[in-house]
């Protein structure tokens, strides 16, 4: 497709019909990470963990 | 492992930010007219203190077939009693009154942490198994309406006696329970993301209520851990209670996140989803889901940093490993307590 457009320079884009058309299986996969997304939350833990190496507390003081 | 455990547990620091961030900032907007002194206040105070000792209770499936507080109160153990708000009733029920009580899940899905402190409006929510499924305290929770009865009974008769630790990230509901109750509340927020990086929601948090920020570990049982080295200044901590794990035999119905792993598995591949591993201490294998597996391996990275000597009493569970010592409660506690007379004993 790249190649195509490279030889057929006109004034308009050629629209890259490959990433343009939504196949069937794309749409199946999609869905099936929308709805491992959605079961994966549900899993989550009670409450966002992260850490900051030397110190569990922070005051506010100013970035660093 | 199992891969599918390995893989989920992965994700789970990203999962539990999607579930919990949301409810979390909502909650702390809600919580605002009801803020005042800081766990910076508790520091100052417990720092004065001559104690150097503490036990977290948390409410894993050890405590009731342990019962911990029984060989507690006899010890006479003069240090801090910090319970996670999953054990708050298990202690007032056997006449332990904790020093403090923490709470941090902002809980998105179902208003079910308030019913650690007994819950005022539990006859008008949905109907939810959550309780009774798991291995909590089979007997007490046979009766879920008279469980929550006697549990408001108890905390109304006893909060003005505890300190609540609480995160502005608690349901509002729970901050009202713990004020009807008279608890006298600490508040901290939970520390979101890394502070030093542009867009932080931890700073912006920070910055509209000026409230210090605290690592968690993820759930509320660490975080207690984490409050009673890194607040109050403790440098023996026992843990009772501390699974992170469900004992040999368990059905996997009665696992916390069983429905929610059917969903994303399906029925026929859910065990997959478990991971079943040895304790050398106790000569048993317990098993973990991607959750408590996480934080497990949460909890031992962080015990590297803690400034603190950590004794996993628990007997039981799969909390093991460096910088974690193993050992049983009476061994803590004959070590830990200086004269044999009945503590808090007050219910």
């Amino acid at each position: 497709m790249s190649q195509s457009n490279d030889i057929l320079k006109g004034n308009y884009k050629i629209p890259d019909v490959e990433q343009k058309i939504e196949k069937p299986e794309d749409k199946q996969d999609s869905l099936e990470q929308e709805f491992e997304a959605k079961a994966l939350k549900a899993l989550g833990g009670s409450i966002t963990f992260v850490k900051k190496k030397g110190s569990f507390i922070w005051k506010g003081e100013d970035k660093q | 492992m199992s891969n599918i455990c390995d893989k989920l547990s992965r994700h789970m620091a990203e999962a539990t930010t999607f579930k919990s961030l949301d409810a979390a900032l909502s909650n702390a907007e809600k919580n605002k007219s009801f803020y005042g002194k800081t766990i910076l206040d508790l520091a100052e105070a417990s720092h004065k203190e001559l104690k150097r000792e503490a036990i977290v209770i948390v409410g894993g499936p050890s405590l009731h077939r342990k019962n911990p507080v029984d060989k507690i109160m006899a010890s006479g153990f003069q240090g801090d009693i910090i319970t996670a708000d999953g054990s708050l009733g298990y202690c007032l029920r056997n006449g332990l009154i904790p020093d403090y009580v923490v709470t941090v899940d902002p809980n998105p899905f179902a208003n079910r942490i308030v019913r650690w402190f007994g819950d005022p409006d539990l006859e008008s929510r949905p109907e939810d198994d959550y309780f009774r499924r798991q291995d909590l305290d089979p007997e007490h929770w046979k009766n879920e309406i008279r469980a929550n009865s006697e549990l408001i009974e108890l905390v109304n008769k006893y909060g003005c006696r505890i300190k609540a630790v609480i995160a502005t990230s608690a349901h509002p509901d729970v901050t009202k329970r713990c004020v009807d109750s008279g608890m006298a509340l600490y508040w901290w927020n939970p520390l979101y993301d890394d502070y030093d990086q542009p867009g932080s929601i931890t700073r912006r948090v920070f910055e509209s209520n000026r409230i210090p920020c605290l690592t968690t570990g993820g759930n509320v049982g660490t975080s207690a851990w984490i409050i009673a080295h890194a607040i109050l200044g403790r440098k023996n901590i026992a843990l009772v209670g501390m699974d992170l794990g469900y004992p040999p035999g368990t059905p996997l119905l009665n696992t916390q996140y069983y429905y929610e792993l059917v969903e994303l598995l399906g029925k026929e591949k859910v065990a997959e989803a478990f991971v079943h591993t040895y304790n050398p201490h106790i000569k048993e294998t317990w098993f973990a889901d991607p959750a408590y597996n996480w934080y497990r391996e949460v909890f031992l990275e962080l015990a590297k940093e803690a400034d603190c000597t950590t004794y996993n009493c628990t007997e039981g569970g799969l909390l093991f490993g460096e910088n974690i010592n193993f050992i049983p409660l009476a061994e803590f506690l004959s070590k830990f307590s200086s004269e044999p007379a009945v503590k808090k004993a007050g219910v």
